[in-house]
Parts: structure tokens; sequence; C-alpha cells
């Protein structure tokens, strides 16, 4: 009976095992990668109904992250800043008044009561930073223990448009839980995005002290001791 | 290999405690329900799914996850700021308000959790002087009725097709798919019912209200009686009648009687030393309120605080209630022979008490009741009477239920003043909620063609007014009918307008509470549906509040009062399809009410689409205010007396909740001089009830959870099991063990064991038919026909331990014919036998088995840890004895292990939590306690304070999320509860006593459930908490069949996002919570998913927030730990007994390590070594040793005769001398033998 098959079918076998597990091996890579939080967030640039720029009002003007996000030491959730809050400067005869990028605000302005109109329709932030539901995080915990802004949110002062700039995933959040001297700062210094240890300045009892130096010197000052259980989260 | 943990036997003779008649009897076919690991359908393969099916879902799943891949970038979310930031507020972060909630006796002190704006949690106000804080399961449970889907949403008009439901005539067994009654009415916009109020406001205006009555219920808000004195004024024919099915009005007869005026009963149980309930229900049902428990409760903790004695109760009653399992002494008596008790105790205590002769002159003829009372009866009141005498004058109280009739109330009184009570442990204040005319009254007039325009407001009288008070025939007789209500309901069918009602969480009012306190109401939300409360509509109908106006509508013109409502008076005739006849044109108002008597087809009166002519200025020149909180204002301002602006104490008043000047004692009223001829002629006329051989009596009660049929839509409810019975989404015909033979009912038909059933997923149907593989045990219990003076009613028996011989009890509520679906076939309408004659029993009936069987989802055998000494009790002799009794009590004490060294295995008495040398250690505790973290949270309950109330188990539920199941997933003990309440009777099956033990996740150091997860799911932390990752689990399920407790619960199917009757629907099926449904959660609480497993946190979002406040104080300094009470778990602020303590149990001087030092505290199942975090008191009851059977009292494991038990000497070596009798004896004594018994 003839060959139904040639003899180079003797490889075949070994060539479908060869390529499925080279194929099955870039599967597991690209899910490996891909799926990562660094992957899916980072990055992550949506536009905003208005086109605020960090850039201008934190970086170049130097308002304080608490101008427009006060509750941020405060509360668990750092709030979006009201219609009337922008309107302290973006109100009609105020600032920029006739830009197109505020013409949302100031048409929220009801000029008869001097305030924000009542029928005026919030604004719609799209959220840019989100945890999963399962986790919980407070910012007051965070900022008034000297964790900056800068660390979770990057250098917001620097963005025109707000990115996500870090993968907020679990892993990355134990990366500073574990080790808090790595990234804390004196208090005073939390909402200053641009501060480096080595600017403090001459006279400063952190002069001239690496952020290791300083951050252990502050976690034994204050009793640093971040949750590293799943309760300190996970509710 | 593994480990199987050999507990020690259980106690096998003698008396011991048990969970149900069934566990008492020990029928192999129980043995076999509990030694499942998960009982029941607790499986999903029992549930006919098949393994195809399985993989055919399977297979579905995953070609929706490659079709669904374009789904899997984020979805957009957006952040909503407000416009302008309201004050005080931040976003995300909770704020407490002081309210109330308006109830039948007085208003209840409330401070509500709102998260941005939304109430989430309600619990009792503990600043309020009106009570410390307590709540109860209606008022926990009251918030999800604000969310409630299912409420009245829309403002309606009666059509022509519209009619009254017919009831089904089989029961339905409450399962699912049950038929539902047709959508009523059409939908019209809210300005047609403006409109149609400004015409009804100018009608009755004009004619002085003649044709306007009001139908409502008591309310104790001092506002509305304000409203309806100015409607007397302004509209002086105006009818206001007012009805509710379960009140103090009894007691308030029997006052006006005793004392000439209508007075409140305020008694005092903090001051009382020893207490008689005549079938009062205080601890349980809304009838005593949370001033009653924590008052019982502060004289029960006299045991440690070494105030004085503690208090004594003698319950005497024909149900078996939380009051009367919480009794020192409780007997069991118709309700029907209480009056015969009452005379008795009279008699006796005449005989006791040298000075009470003359005060019980005015009881008539109870000479004649010596010798009355045969039995038990008859050898407890003497012994009681010297008991109560003993106490002495001003130190005792009697207190009568209000299923009793005025004569009991009245005889009651008298015993008060007798026993020289009044002014001291009982008060009497004015009426909170003003006299007004009854139903009949009303019913009376409309029959009489007098009224026109009826307005129903709250309450539901078409399905709660008794049985022979024809309200629905009534109101087809009124021309107008406007029914105003939280819920579309029986009434609503009878009614030609609903108008969705704001809940009390929604409304501005007041309220006066139970001792008078005058408290703010203030709305927490606005109206969800646009509803309208009841100040609004009579402020609207009386000008005060002005009728909002449609757009485009041109302001009111001048006023032309006499001609407009002449012209109005028109208008309606027309609308209404009657000609008005030529000459009563001039419209005098004799001319309307001949109208509406002869306007007798509600159809007819359905009115035309709005004909009206532009509305007219309101008659006032006053203008009228926009809102009601300026009524509520107004009253404010006289009640307070405040001059000027009212700003600063209005702010006051709303933060406090109260007004310091108007607290109770300024609403007491010294009890006038007694009035003997009133009081005898209304004893007099209540003869002593004689029951006819074969005949029984029922007794109409209300269970503390259907609210007497208001609260039945309500998941949180229905779900909760029933204190005594355990049983939820139903009620029961409750009838003693001992007349079970005289129904006809069997030894095998209670509950029907041996019928199996397939459950079928696609008709939502149990089967009863007999499948090969998939089968599943379910009870079934069996029906009778109840019939009294010709109604029947045909309901599902229970065996109650307990109940009197001769009575049954069913409670009121349940068996509404519309209602949404989670009320839907709930149980039977006890109202149909109920008669305004007798609303609390009725005597003369006859009870008839009937083929159906019906499904009662019980709860009280799930879970069950077996009969293993978990719950302890003694009495206070045995206590001031041998203080430390709990630790020669339960197996543990004499526990020796076989094989094992007795140095591992030996009891020390003095520290029997270190006694057991676990199989696992956790090795973070092995650390010295330096380096530990300081904060190690643990918990106690006290079960002498713990009644079994239930309000820490719907608490549980509102702050953690916790998911209804539905009656099916009850059956197969699914039921998700966090905190359970064992209920353990205790001795003889008929006459039991009853321990209750709330059981919660044990927090164990060692835990077992964390050994066995695969995933680490639930892992230890640093603070002892057993704390759960959802996210990280898998479902095995293994934890919940290792944990010792059997606390954990799985949801096995996504509760919390189908509704309870589409659980099985496929893969594809509609998934998501209503909108409304998501305000209701915590949102600091995850809302769990199918698949994963749950079980009490020790609310770690609270311990959580309690230690980022600290930081938060801290910021650039070291934290200090959270101070003691700073952390109060849900449970805990939702008890009005004070029963359960939170706290760090390294902190020596906090509140729960205090607890745990005292000699009562024992751990259950502590012979395991798995160290639990709560500790338990044990009970102590205070018998009168002089009662009989006193010696059985919290004494049914007695120590010494538990030793006994155990077979002495036989497989272990004890001293044959210790125990009780020998008192304080130490570890040396204890310490067994080397080598077996020595004797």
């Amino acid at each position: 009976m003839a060959n139904l098959y040639p003899p180079s079918a003797n490889w075949l076998p070994l060539k479908l095992v060869f390529c499925g597990a080279v194929f099955g091996g870039l599967l597991v890579v690209w899910i490996w990668y891909s799926w990562t939080p660094k992957y899916t967030r980072v990055g992550y640039m949506p536009s905003q109904p208005v086109e605020f720029s960090h850039e201008l009002h934190s970086g170049q003007l130097g308002m304080d992250c608490r101008y427009c996000h006060s509750f941020v030491e405060l509360g668990a959730h750092s709030n979006v800043p009201t219609t009337q809050t922008c309107t302290n400067c973006h109100k009609p005869g105020g600032v920029a008044a006739n830009s197109p990028k505020v013409a949302t605000i100031i048409q929220s302005w009801d000029t008869t009561l001097q305030q924000v109109s009542d029928e005026a329709e919030p604004i719609r932030w799209v959220r840019v930073h989100k945890l999963p539901d399962y986790a919980y995080f407070n910012h007051s915990a965070h900022v008034n223990r000297g964790v900056s802004c800068v660390s979770c949110h990057g250098q917001v002062n620097e963005m025109p448009v707000v990115y996500h700039a870090e993968p907020l995933s679990m892993g990355w959040c134990l990366d500073c839980h574990r080790n808090p001297e790595d990234y804390l700062r004196p208090i005073e210094q939390v909402t200053n995005l641009d501060w480096k240890p080595e600017d403090e300045p001459e006279g400063s009892r952190f002069a001239g002290m690496s952020q290791r130096q300083i951050g252990e010197m502050l976690v034994d000052e204050w009793n640093v001791h971040p949750p590293v259980g799943c309760a300190g989260c996970h509710r | 290999m593994k480990r199987r943990f050999e507990h020690p036997p259980e106690l096998t003779t003698g008396r011991r405690y048990w969970r149900s008649l069934n566990e008492l009897a020990d029928k192999p076919e129980f043995r076999q329900w509990v030694e499942r690991e998960f009982p029941a359908g607790d499986t999903l393969i029992a549930d006919g799914q098949t393994r195809r099916h399985f993989l055919k879902i399977m297979g579905a799943s995953m070609a929706l996850a490659g079709l669904g891949m374009a789904g899997c970038r984020r979805p957009e979310s957006y952040l909503v700021p407000y416009t302008s930031n309201p004050e005080w507020i931040i976003p995300g972060e909770t704020m407490l308000y002081s309210t109330s909630m308006p109830r039948g006796n007085g208003a209840q002190p409330v401070l509500a959790t709102c998260v941005d704006g939304r109430p989430i949690r309600l619990d009792g106000h503990r600043d309020s002087p009106s009570c410390g804080g307590g709540s109860d399961a209606l008022l926990q449970a009251s918030v999800l009725d604000l969310y409630d889907p299912e409420r009245s949403r829309f403002y309606k008009r009666r059509t022509d097709t519209d009619e009254i439901t017919v009831e089904p005539e089989e029961p339905q067994g409450g399962m699912t798919n049950l038929p539902r009654p047709k959508p009523w009415g059409e939908i019209v916009k809210i300005d047609e019912f403006y409109a149609e109020l400004e015409k009804l406001k100018r009608f009755h205006s004009g004619n002085q209200g003649r044709g306007l009555a009001f139908l409502t219920v008591p309310s104790p808000s001092p506002t509305k009686q304000r409203l309806r004195e100015n409607l007397q004024q302004a509209m002086p024919n105006a009818f206001w009648a007012s009805y509710t099915p379960v009140s103090d009005a009894e007691a308030t007869r029997a006052a006006e009687a005793v004392y000439g005026q209508p007075l409140q009963v305020l008694p005092d149980f903090a001051k009382a030393d020893v207490i008689v309930s005549l079938e009062s229900d205080f601890l349980g049902s809304e009838e005593g309120g949370p001033e009653a428990s924590g008052g019982y409760a502060r004289g029960r903790r006299r045991l440690d605080d070494g105030e004085g004695k503690m208090n004594r109760l003698y319950v005497l009653e024909s149900r078996f209630s939380v009051t009367g399992g919480m009794a020192d002494h409780r007997l069991r008596v118709r309700s029907s022979d209480v009056l015969l008790v009452a005379n008795l105790l009279a008699l006796e205590v005449g005989k006791a008490v040298k000075s009470a002769g003359g005060k019980l002159a005015a009881l008539p003829d109870l000479e004649k009741y010596e010798g009355a009372a045969d039995g038990k009866v008859a050898e407890w009141i003497a012994p009681m009477a010297k008991d109560l005498a003993a106490a002495g004058p001003g130190k005792t109280l009697i207190v009568a239920g209000r299923t009793q009739p005025a004569a009991v109330h009245a005889i009651v009184a008298v015993l008060n003043e007798a026993l020289g009570n009044v002014g001291q442990t009982i008060r009497y204040t004015q009426p909170v909620t003003p006299p007004a005319n009854s139903l009949t009254e009303l019913i009376d007039k409309i029959d009489a063609g007098q009224v026109q325009t009826l307005f129903v407001m709250g309450g539901n009288p078409v399905f709660n007014a008794p049985a022979d008070v024809p309200v629905a025939d009534a109101l087809k007789k009124v021309g107008k009918v406007i029914r105003v209500s939280l819920y579309e309901d029986e009434t609503t069918e009878c009614a030609h307008w609903q108008v969705p009602e704001a809940h009390w969480l929604e409304s501005w009012s007041d309220g006066r509470a139970q001792n008078g306190t005058y408290l703010a109401q203030q709305p927490m939300i606005l109206p969800l549906y646009a509803g309208l409360s009841q100040l609004d509509i009579i402020g609207m109908l009386l000008g005060m509040v002005q009728i909002p106006r449609p757009e485009g509508v041109p302001a009111p013109a001048s006023p032309e009062n006499a001609s407009v409502s002449s012209a109005m008076e028109n208008v309606l005739r027309e609308e209404e399809g009657e000609a008005a006849p030529p000459a009563e044109a001039a419209a005098n108002a004799e001319a309307a009410e001949t109208e509406t008597g002869t306007a007798q087809t509600p159809s007819g009166a359905a009115p035309a689409p709005d004909a009206a002519p532009a509305p007219a200025a309101p008659p006032d020149e006053e203008l009228p205010e926009i809102n009601s909180m300026f009524l509520v204002q107004d009253t404010f301002r006289k009640l307070a007396k405040v001059t000027g602006p009212l700003d600063l104490a209005w702010k006051k008043f709303l933060h406090d909740g109260f007004w310091e000047e108007l607290t109770g004692p300024s609403f007491e009223v010294s009890a006038p001089a007694l009035q003997p001829a009133a009081v005898k002629a209304l004893v007099a006329a209540q003869p002593l009830a004689t029951l006819p051989a074969g005949q029984f009596e029922v007794t109409f009660y209300s269970d503390g959870k259907s609210a007497n049929g208001d609260m039945v839509n309500n998941g949180w409810l229905q779900e909760l099991p029933d204190p005594m019975t355990k049983l939820t989404w139903d009620n029961a015909l409750l009838v003693a063990p001992a007349d079970i033979p005289k129904l006809g009912i069997g030894p095998g038909d209670n509950p029907v064991w041996e019928e199996t059933y397939e459950y079928n997923p696609r008709t939502g149907e149990v089967d009863q038919k007999v499948s090969g593989v998939d089968v599943i045990t379910l009870y079934r219990f069996p029906m009778v026909e109840v019939t009294v003076g010709g109604r029947k009613l045909a309901c599902a028996v229970l065996e109650a331990p307990g109940q009197a011989e001769g009575s049954v009890a069913l409670a009121l509520g349940y068996g509404r014919r519309r209602v949404g679906h989670v009320g839907a076939g709930s149980g039977f309408n006890a109202y149909k036998l109920r008669t305004a004659a007798s609303p609390g029993y009725t005597l003369g009936a006859t009870i008839q088995r009937i083929a159906p069987t019906y499904h009662l989802a019980i709860t009280q055998e799930h879970n069950s840890m077996e009969a293993r000494a978990q719950v302890r009790e003694s009495n206070l002799e045995t206590y001031e004895q041998n203080p430390t009794f709990v630790r020669d009590m339960g197996i543990a004490s004499h526990m020796v292990k076989k094989g094992v060294s007795p140095k591992k295995w030996g009891y020390n008495k003095k520290d029997p939590a270190a006694s057991f040398q676990p199989f696992y250690n956790n090795p973070y505790y092995s650390k010295p306690k330096s380096e530990q973290n300081p904060l190690q949270w643990g918990m106690n309950i006290d079960l002498n304070l713990c009644t079994g109330c239930n309000s820490c188990v719907t608490a549980c539920q509102a702050e953690n999320n916790i998911p209804i199941v539905g009656k099916e997933q009850v059956l197969y003990s699914r039921e998700m509860h966090w905190l359970r309440l064992d209920r353990y009777f205790a001795g003889d099956r008929d006459d039991p006593q009853m321990v209750v033990q709330p059981m919660s996740c044990q927090q164990c150091e060692n835990a077992p459930c964390e050994t066995v997860c695969p995933v680490n799911a639930t892992i230890h932390n640093d603070e002892g908490l057993n704390v759960m990752a959802y996210n990280r689990c898998i479902g095995t399920r293994y934890c919940a069949n290792n944990c010792p407790y059997k606390v954990r619960r799985f949801n096995y199917f996504d509760y919390q996002q189908r509704p309870i009757d589409q659980l099985y629907y496929g893969p594809l099926a509609k998934k998501g919570m209503a909108e409304s449904k998501q305000m209701v959660q915590n949102p600091n609480v995850t809302v769990r998913m199918r698949g994963v497993m749950e079980k009490c946190t020790f609310c770690v979002q609270r311990i959580e927030e309690a230690k980022i406040a600290q930081l938060r104080k801290a910021k650039g300094s070291k934290p200090e730990l959270p101070p003691d009470g700073a952390v109060r778990v849900a449970c805990q602020d939702s008890c009005d007994t004070g029963a359960i303590a939170f706290g760090n149990i390294y902190d020596e001087n906090s509140q729960v390590s205090k607890m745990n030092k005292s000699p009562r505290a024992y751990q259950v199942l502590d012979y395991l070594g798995v160290k639990p975090r709560i500790t338990y008191l044990a009970r102590v009851k205070n018998p009168n040793m002089a009662m009989p059977g006193a010696d059985l009292v919290g004494n049914i494991l007695p120590i010494a005769e538990h030793h006994d038990d155990h077979g002495h000497g036989k497989d272990h070596g004890y001293d044959k001398d210790h125990g009780a009798k020998k008192n304080g004896h130490g570890a040396a004594e204890h310490a067994p033998a080397e080598t077996g018994g020595h004797h």
C-alpha cells in the first residue's frame, strides 16, 4: 500500500507542537502585558467637557491643589470643584470672561442674583482615576500624612490635559505601603508637586538629606505603619 | 492526613436546650438534616441543574466573553460636582441629622446617617431625652421603604375599568409567579391633581367644609393637630376620623374611666423592682418602644452595677412572646383568662398589702374570685402578690397588653394605685395622639350620605379594618375619595385619586415622643416621586400652603367668595355625571349633601379631563406659605414661645432634634383621684369568658416586623426571622403542641418530612414529584380552616412551644392582596377574623384541618451547632454562691481527650480560654504583646440583656449591604444574614423557657476557616480581624464547611443584581439593581457578587474610618489609638438594651475588656481552641423561690446534674463531689487523674 503521507509528515506533529508553543507563548506574553493596569490605565487621557489646563492653573499660576480640591484633607474623596469655585475668577467681567474655553462656566452665572444659577447644569467631568469597587482609598489618610499628590497622580502641574500617570494597581500601592520612607515628605510640601529633597533650603531640618533619610525620619517621628492587610483597603 | 475533631458527646438524657421540636424529638430525619454540611438544597446540583445544563451555560458564557471583548475597555464614567456646594456637605462623607419617625405610640427620635444627600441608615437618637438611642427592626428597615421601587410613584386617577381585585381562592404559598393585581388607574400629571385640589379647596371653603371628611392614622404631630384646629375653624363641618388596627386605645379608654380624663400610661421600667406583665409584649413589639426595653435593661443591669437588686419579671400571656422569653416566671394563660387573673391578682394584693384595700374597693365583687381559679394559676397568684407586696410601695409595676380589653387595663390601673406605683413607676401624660372620631362614626356618616369628599391619608383601612366594618362598601358611596399613601394598596382600589405620599424621611413635620418630648422631623431628601406629605395636603386645602400652579395658568383674580363656591359646586356636579337640579342651583349646603347621598356609583364619579376655569384667588388675605416647613416653624414658635427672629432657636431645634424646655416632664399630668363608680361600671361590663369545649380562642398580635401590614413589602422585614418561631416570609397559626392532635394533625404531619420536591427553575415552582436524582426535602406544614362567627380563614399551622392550650395566635398584617413583589403571597390575612368588638382576641373559633399543605420558611434549624452549652444561664441564687458558674458548665469543663496528655487537655477553671491546646496556633499571637498591634478588637454580648428583638439583625443588613434572598432560598438555608439570633428553648416542650444568643462571625484568633482557604481570600489581620477579600474568593465554600459556628454565608446567586423571583434566569437575562435601591447601599461596603463567601467583618469600614480620623487629627505627629467608644458597630448602635459592647481588648479600661472580666463571661465552643473574639455573658434569672417551678428557672442544666449526666468515673476521672454543691472548687480539683477514672 502506497504511503498516504510523505516522509516529511513525520515532522508535522513536532512542527505543530513547536508552533503551538510559540503562539501560545506569545499569547501569554500578550495577555500578560496588555491586561496589566500599566497597559490598560497608564496614559488614559480622555477629553474633558471644559478645556481646563492644570499646567496653566497649578503650574504657571501656582494655585494650590486645595483651592479647587478643597475637601482632600477632610474626606475620602478628593472633590472636583463646583461651578461656583470656577466662577470665583471666571464670571462675566472676570478673568478671561470672553474666552470660549470658559463659556460653559460663564453661561451658568446668574447676573441678577450674582451667583451660579440654580438651573445651571453641573459639568460632567470624565473620570480619569478610578479604583475597582472593592478597593477603598482615602485621600485624607494620605495627604495628611506626608504622601504627596504627585505620588499617585503624577506631575499634574505639567499636564495641559490630565492623564493617568501611574498604574494604581494593588502591587503598585503595596510598593509604597511596604516602603513608605521612599515617598514621604514634609506635610507642608504635600501639595508642592515640584518638591525635591535637594530643594530643602539651608536651615531646614531636612537640608542635605536624601529622600530615604527624610522618609525614615518621618516614619519614625509620625509612627507611620501603612496597612498591608486586606482590611486596610478592602471592606 | 485529615484530622477530624471528635466533639465531646452531647447530653442525651435529662433536660436540655433545643432549638426546635424536631431537635427535641431527635428524629432520625432531623439528624440527617443537620449532619449534612450544607442542609437541604444548599448545593447547586440539587436545584435540578444537571451537568449538561451547566456545560450549556458555560458554553454560552464563553461565547459571550468572546463577543464582548470590545467591552473590555473601561467604560467612561463621570464626576459630577454640585454647581454650588451646599453648606456642610463633603462629598462622600457621612452626615448625621436629627429627625423623628412618627409611630402609633408617639414619635421616635432618630439619628439618620446620610451620604451625599441620601439617608442610608437610621438609628435611635442617643442624645434625645425621651429614650437612650434604641431602635427596632421597623425603624431600621424604614429606610428601605423610602427607596422601594414599588412605592406609589405617580399621581393616578381612576378609570372606568378599574375594579377591586378578587382574592385568590387558594392560598398561594408565597413562592413565585403569583398572579399580580392589575395595574390601577391612569397616570396623570401632577398639575391635574393640583387643579382638582384647588377646586375642592374652593368648594369646601365655600360650604364650611360640609361633605368633607378625613380618615387618617393617629398622628403624634402637634402641627397636624394645629392644622386640624384651623380646619375646624375654617371648615367647621369637616369631619376628622382616625383609625389604626393596633393601638393603646383600650388603655386610654380605661384611664378615662379610672381618672375621668383621657390619659396616656407611661410606665417607667427602670425604677421597678418587680414587673408583672399581663400579656404586654413591651420588649418585642411596638407596644413598649425603646423606652421600655431600655428601662427594663437598666433594671437588669443592677446585677453588675450594684445599684440595688436586679428586677424580676412575671409574664402571663397566651402566646410565647419576646417578653415572655425574658421573664423570670412565665405562665401560659389564654388571653381571655387574663381578666380573671387580673381580678385574682387584685384579690391577693388586697390580702398581701394592708394599705391597698381602700383603692381596691373600686373593683366590683373581688371576693367572688376567691378560689375561682385552679391549677397553676391558683398556685401562682398568691406568691406573686406577696412578692409585689414585699418589694414595697412604688417599687413595682403592672402593665397590661394591647390585646386586652379596657376592663383589664382599668384593673391594672387600680392595682398600680393600690401598690403606690402612680407617680413612681407609672406616670401619666396627655395623650400624644389627640382623640378623633372613630372609623365606625365615619362610616355612619357616609351611610347617612353626609360625605362627599374623603381624604384617606396613610393607613390602609380597606385591608386592616375589622371584618365587620364594611369600609370598602362605604368608600364606594363617597363621591370623591382621594387616597394619599406610600403604596398603592387595597384602599387605593376604592379611591378616585391616588396621591403618592411623601415618606417621613422626605417630609417636614414634628412629633411628640412617647413621654411627650417635642421632636423635630426634617426631610433627609427631597421627595423621590414628587410626593406630598399629609401636612402639605391639609395646608393646601386650608390655603396655608400654596398650591403650585402649572406654568401658563394666570395668577389668581380678585376674590369673589360666595359666587365662586356656588359656581364650583356646579362644576363638581357636572363632573360627577349628574346634572345639577336647577332648583338647587343656589347651591346651599343641604343640596350638596342630598346629592352625595345619591351618588352611589363610583364609576360615574370619575372626573372628566380638566375642564375647570382658571382658578380664582384664595379666600384668605394672607399670602400662603410655599411649603410645610413654615407650618412646622409656626408650631415650634408657639410651643417654644420664641419671640423675635426664629433663626437660631430653629437651627438648634433641628440640630438637637428636640427642644429642651419641651421635654417629657412638661407634659406629665398628675393623676386625678380614682373614680370608683366608673371603674365598677367598666369592669362589671366585661364578663368573664368561658371557652366551650372543642373551641379555640384566636389572639391577634403584631409581630414587630409587618407593622400590621404597612411594611409587608419590605424585604428586610419579610426575611427577618420571627424572634420566637424563626418564621420568615409568612405568618402562621401558632398552636400549642398539645392542641395539635385536636386539629386532626397526626404526629407525622407536622411538618411533613417524607415528601420530596423538585424545584423547577423554569416555572419557578416546587413541584410535588419525586425525581431520581435531584431531591430536596422541604418542610411542608399542614393547613387548617379557622372559623369564627361564620368568617373563615385558611392558614398554615405552626406548632409553637409555650403557646397556651386552647388559644391560637395569628400575626396581623400578612395576606395582602394588592402589594408589591416582595409582599405578594406572604401569609394569611388575620383581619378577616377580627371584629370591632374584640380586636385583641376572639373566642368561639373552630378549627378544621384541610387538605392542602404549605411551605413555611423557618430558619430555626439552619446552621445548627447542636447542643453544646452554647447558651449558659443560671439563677441569682446560684450566681451569688458561685459567681463563676459558667466555668462549671458546658462539656468543655469536663473534657478529657483519651490518649492525650492531661496537661494538654486539662481544664483550668481560672482561665478556661487557655485550657485548650488548638491544632493550629496563630503565630502572630505567640509574639510578645509589645510587638503586636495595640488595637485588638473584641466584642462582648450580655445574654442577660439580649431580648432577641431583631433590631441588630436589620441594622447589620442595612449597614453591610446584605441582600435578601427570597422565600425559596430561605427554604434551602441560603439566607444571608451575617448576624443571626439563635433561639434556644429549654426544658418542657409545652412550657419551655427561652434564651436568645446573637451569633455572628466570632473572629477566631486561630480561625479554622483561614487554614482551608486555597486562595487566601480569608486571612487574619494584625488587629485580630478575620478579614474577607471578596475579590479573591473563588467560592469553594471550604471555609463555611470548616466554620464551627456556621456563620459564613455564600452568594449562591446574584442576589443584589436580580429580583428574587428571577434568580434562576439564564446568563443573558437582564441584570442590575433598581436605581432607587442603589441609593440605600452603604457606599463604604462592597456590594458582593455571585459566588463569593461573606460574613461579619466587625464593621471593618467603621474601624478603618475611626483610625483614619485619628490619622487626620495627628497630621505630623504620632497618631493616638481611637478612644474607647470611637468605633461603634452597627448591631451595637441599634441595641436598645445595650447588650453589645465592642472595643479594644488590649485596652484594660475599655468597656469590652471590663465586661470580659465578668465572672459570667464564657466563649462558645471554647474547647475547640479557636479563641473566639466574641465573649458572651451568661444569663442570670431572678426567680422568686416561693413560686411553683422556681427551681427550674434558669436552671435547666443544673450544674450538679449536668455532671452526673456525664457518666462520672467511666471515661474521665473527676472527683465525684465536685460541682456546684461545693463552691469555688479550683483548678486542682478539676485536674483529671493521669489514667482514666480513679473510682
